[in-house]
């Protein structure tokens, strides 16, 4: 009998000593990642039966678990993947939008500046001064759309070593489960009671990481291990097996970076970007094929369209030498199948101001107007855009080939009445063909060729008189001969400098010429895009963050270290320590007894 | 419920951390005084300012023009007026010599006056302006319009282009008026020339013809209609330069109208700004109070 009581007040002992050292374990990881809070299970050991009926025989410790919830941990782990999806995004984000709120950067003010030079220079278009103010504006407008595309570049090269690094982050955090699943399998070895917590812990602790990396599923296996697979069901780990990720150059644009997944057969396939759903490397991926790109490709839109119009309509005129203008920009049209390459690409090629043309390359014939004696003379006439101009496809580029003053040798403009006007052309693609002519409202007394369509299209000559155009007048036009210079007339820099705000620049450039916008409407468009897209994956990104916060407040509420809790135990077991204690000294002190009765 | 202890820190650490953010955001605004400080924060008020600014832009270039296209048209017109009024002279000359009782020496010089004038008139034709282009050759500035030779037969070398200037979105001003139309006519580029020189052929005829008052009366019918086509074109000039200054005034109403919507759109709500600020930082300071009591508690406090 005494020897029942010393092995209870032992057993009691035992387990309080054993939970104190449990108690102790939760106070000094209370602030270590991914820990949950251990608790020792104990139950009365099996009675044993007497003569009066069942005599208890102490305690035994049944267990060390940790508190795991494991839906609340599936919550982080989601949590996880979608806040770092968004928040790499924002941090990327941030830097386009910072970039485009920039005034001294933003190209508005280089439009304006640019177009405001060839204003000044129509007041006396001769002056070099103001031609090389021209040049000098058109200058630092591409330098100001390159050094947008560069910091753009820069983002993208950045962006594709966070995916580089990425992916090795995601390898080394796999290697460290499969390692772990290896040390569990050893630890467990086939029993589900007994479990390693600690390494547990730690494994979920890395698979919280890689979530942070990459939206990642673990599905436990009968052995205690792991099994990761992220993307469309791509195993990741596999017990102690790592499928190790790899980037390598993307065939089709050698600036970026693809992810892949090898194959048995040591070859390996491509994760599609759209596979990858959360965690930083979607985030990266997603910024740089999507936002980024959009906005390298509407940039290189706005420079293509830019530079294509203003040397088609230079193109169309003479230059102070009197010799068909030149290419003012660099031409960029065969960008168009992949614009987002085109700005770093921009350049001047203007560098001579004389080669500016702004002087129209048609004049007065020499039959002149009859008959002589109205009055009313021919004060210009020139070559303007046609209003069909833009682009049937990405690959077909508005050309100067076709328009009507391109081989044109003569053109008639016939008055049978003040408002029914004809012209006929000579030469050129439109030769011998007949157009109406209608007042142009842009200028007093103007005039211009439309075709035959319904509503009609500028034909794309415009001409102006000193009066009002008169009943039975011929007015007969002629090419400027090449090289006689016109050096004040300033009707080709007129049309020049229309093109401001002509709708001119065409996203899809299929054909329809539905949609368009002019430069700076669209630049403010790209503008307006960005920061939409910031502004929508920062709020994501903040509601993602509160979503994060509450799921890892609610986990840490379930499996977290709670001191006072922890404190109360300490008092508890030591209590219950102390009180065995007072077991075995009692069962002592019987012994005694029994011991002096038999002296 | 069971709150761990890294909760009431984590708690607490966000909640300093979301309002060190607003307060960041604030003083962004405040040090720029701006609502719209990067296109992310109203993306749609981010563009309208761009457009915005960019027809201020454009405003601000046009009212610059209109200031060019006055400075062109003015002094063209006050060449033109001293040409109207020289021409008034000459017609009373020619008046004068028209009088029968005048001596050869007296018609001489009237000749001499003529001969003057024709000159002066030449000068006036072939004004230039501050950089040297000539006013009146139509778009061969670097031209002289008008050539006399000995006899002081005119010849109009320019040609019958007209320069224009963008003075607003839908307006070019014409700011160059071809000699051939200010001093010639439908018939003769150099009507004010020919009709002078006949004038000093006429006087110099010694003794008179016969055809003398009936070819001096032709003359200063001439000399009559001639100046009516140089005064057409001062009023013309007259009514460009009237045109373009309701239209300058156009544009500065339009330029306080585009910095008024950017500053609409743009600009901070100090007051409200100032009260947002002053709220975060209060609430800053409590959560910091805060935070500093809840995690001073602990029943270790209490064990020894």
């Amino acid at each position: 009998m005494g020897s029942n009581i010393f092995s209870i007040g032992v057993s009691g002992l035992n387990a309080a000593q054993t939970a104190l050292s449990v108690v102790g374990q939760n106070i000094s990881n209370a602030n270590t990642p991914g820990y949950n809070r251990q608790v020792m299970s104990q139950a009365a050991r099996t009675p044993q039966q007497e003569g009066f009926g069942f005599l208890g025989q102490g305690v035994d410790i049944t267990g060390v678990s940790r508190t795991y919830d494991k839906y609340l941990d599936s919550q982080v782990l989601s949590a996880q993947a979608g806040s770092n999806y968004y928040s790499s995004q924002l941090s990327q984000l941030n830097q386009i939008n910072n970039l485009l709120a920039d005034p001294t950067v933003g190209l508005n003010n280089s439009f304006q500046s640019f177009y405001s030079s060839l204003q000044t220079l129509s007041q006396d278009p001769s002056s070099i001064p103001s031609r090389q103010t021209v040049v000098n504006m058109s200058q630092a407008l591409v330098s100001n759309f390159t050094a947008i595309g560069n910091n753009l570049s820069q983002m993208q090269a950045g962006a594709n070593s966070q995916i580089t690094s990425t992916v090795n982050s995601i390898n080394a955090l796999a290697q460290n489960i499969a390692d772990l699943n290896t040390q569990i399998a050893a630890a467990a070895a086939g029993n589900t009671q007994q479990q390693p917590n600690d390494l547990l812990d730690q494994r979920d602790q890395a698979m919280e990481q890689l979530n942070q990396l990459v939206s990642a599923k673990a599905v436990p296996q009968s052995d205690g291990t792991y099994s990761v697979f992220i993307g469309n069901g791509q195993a990741l780990v596999l017990g102690n097996n790592v499928n190790k990720l790899a980037t390598q150059t993307d065939p089709n644009n050698t600036a970026n970076v693809q992810v892949t997944y090898p194959n048995a057969n040591g070859t390996s396939t491509v994760i599609p970007s759209s596979a990858l759903s959360g965690g930083q490397l979607a985030g990266y991926l997603s910024f740089r094929d999507g936002t980024l790109l959009a906005t390298q490709q509407k940039l290189g839109t706005l420079a293509i369209d830019f530079s294509t119009a203003m040397n088609y309509q230079n193109q169309l005129g003479r230059d102070l030498s009197g010799n068909q203008g030149g290419q003012i920009f660099a031409d960029m049209t065969s960008y168009a199948t992949h614009p987002q390459d085109a700005v770093a690409n921009m350049q001047v090629l203007l560098s001579d101001p004389t080669k500016l043309a702004a002087s129209s390359s048609l004049q007065l014939g020499a039959a002149g107007i009859t008959p002589a004696g109205t009055g009313v003379t021919l004060s210009g006439v020139w070559a303007s855009m046609p209003g069909t101009y833009g682009w049937s496809s990405t690959t077909t580029p508005p050309t100067t080939a076709t328009h009507p003053v391109t081989g044109l040798t003569g053109m008639t403009i016939n008055a049978t009445s003040a408002t029914s006007i004809s012209a006929t052309l000579t030469g050129g693609p439109d030769n011998g063909q007949t157009f109406n002519v209608v007042p142009d409202p842009t200028v007093s007394n103007g005039y211009k060729l439309v075709d035959s369509a319904t509503p009609a299209n500028d034909l794309g000559i415009k001409f102006q008189l000193s009066g009002q155009m008169q009943a039975g007048m011929t007015i007969n036009v002629s090419p400027v001969p090449t090289g006689t210079a016109v050096v004040g007339n300033g009707n080709n820099l007129g049309e020049m400098i229309a093109m401001q705000t002509r709708n001119i620049v065409d996203e899809n450039k299929n054909g329809t010429n539905t949609g368009l916008q002019s430069f700076q409407t669209y630049y403010s468009t790209t503008v307006s895009y960005v920061g939409n897209a910031t502004n929508t994956v920062s709020l994501a990104s903040s509601s993602q963050t509160t979503l994060l916060q509450q799921a890892t407040t609610s986990r840490s509420n379930v499996s977290g270290v709670n001191m006072d809790q922890e404190a109360a135990d300490l008092i508890k077991y030591q209590q219950a320590y102390q009180a065995s204690g007072k077991v075995l000294q009692i069962a002592q002190t019987l012994f005694q007894q029994i011991l002096q009765m038999g002296s | 419920m069971r709150i761990s202890t890294a909760t009431s820190y984590m708690t607490g650490t966000y909640d300093m951390q979301s309002l060190q953010s607003q307060l960041q955001t604030l003083q962004t605004q405040l040090d720029t005084q701006k609502r719209v400080v990067t296109p992310a924060d109203d993306p749609v008020a981010a563009a309208r300012i761009l457009q915005l600014s960019q027809s201020d832009g454009m405003n601000t270039q046009f009212i610059t023009n209109t200031n060019a296209v006055e400075s062109t048209l003015s002094l063209s017109e006050s060449q033109l007026t001293n040409a109207s009024n020289l021409l008034t002279s000459l017609k009373s000359a020619a008046i004068q010599a028209g009088n029968t009782v005048l001596s050869s020496d007296q018609l001489l010089m009237i000749q001499k006056q003529v001969q003057e004038g024709i000159a002066e008139m030449t000068g006036y034709a072939n004004a230039t302006d501050g950089k040297g282009n000539y006013l009146f050759s139509g778009d061969k500035v670097n031209t002289p319009p008008f050539v006399l030779d000995a006899t002081y037969a005119a010849t109009y070398q320019g040609d019958t282009g007209q320069r224009n200037v963008p003075i607003s979105s839908s307006r070019s001003m014409q700011i160059s008026d071809p000699g051939s139309n200010v001093f010639g006519n439908a018939t003769s580029p150099t009507a004010v020339f020919d009709a002078l020189k006949s004038l000093n052929d006429l006087l110099a005829q010694n003794p008179k013809p016969a055809t003398y008052s009936t070819d001096m009366g032709n003359i200063v019918s001439a000399l009559d209609s001639a100046q009516k086509n140089l005064s057409t074109s001062i009023a013309s000039i007259g009514a460009r330069r009237q045109e373009n200054q309701s239209v300058q005034d156009m544009g500065n109403q339009l330029g306080l109208q585009y910095k008024s919507g950017i500053s609409d759109l743009q600009d901070l709500d100090m007051p409200s700004a100032i009260t947002n600020f002053t709220q975060t930082q209060t609430s800053l300071k409590y959560s910091q109070l805060v935070y500093n009591k809840v995690t001073s508690l602990s029943l270790f406090n209490y064990m020894s």
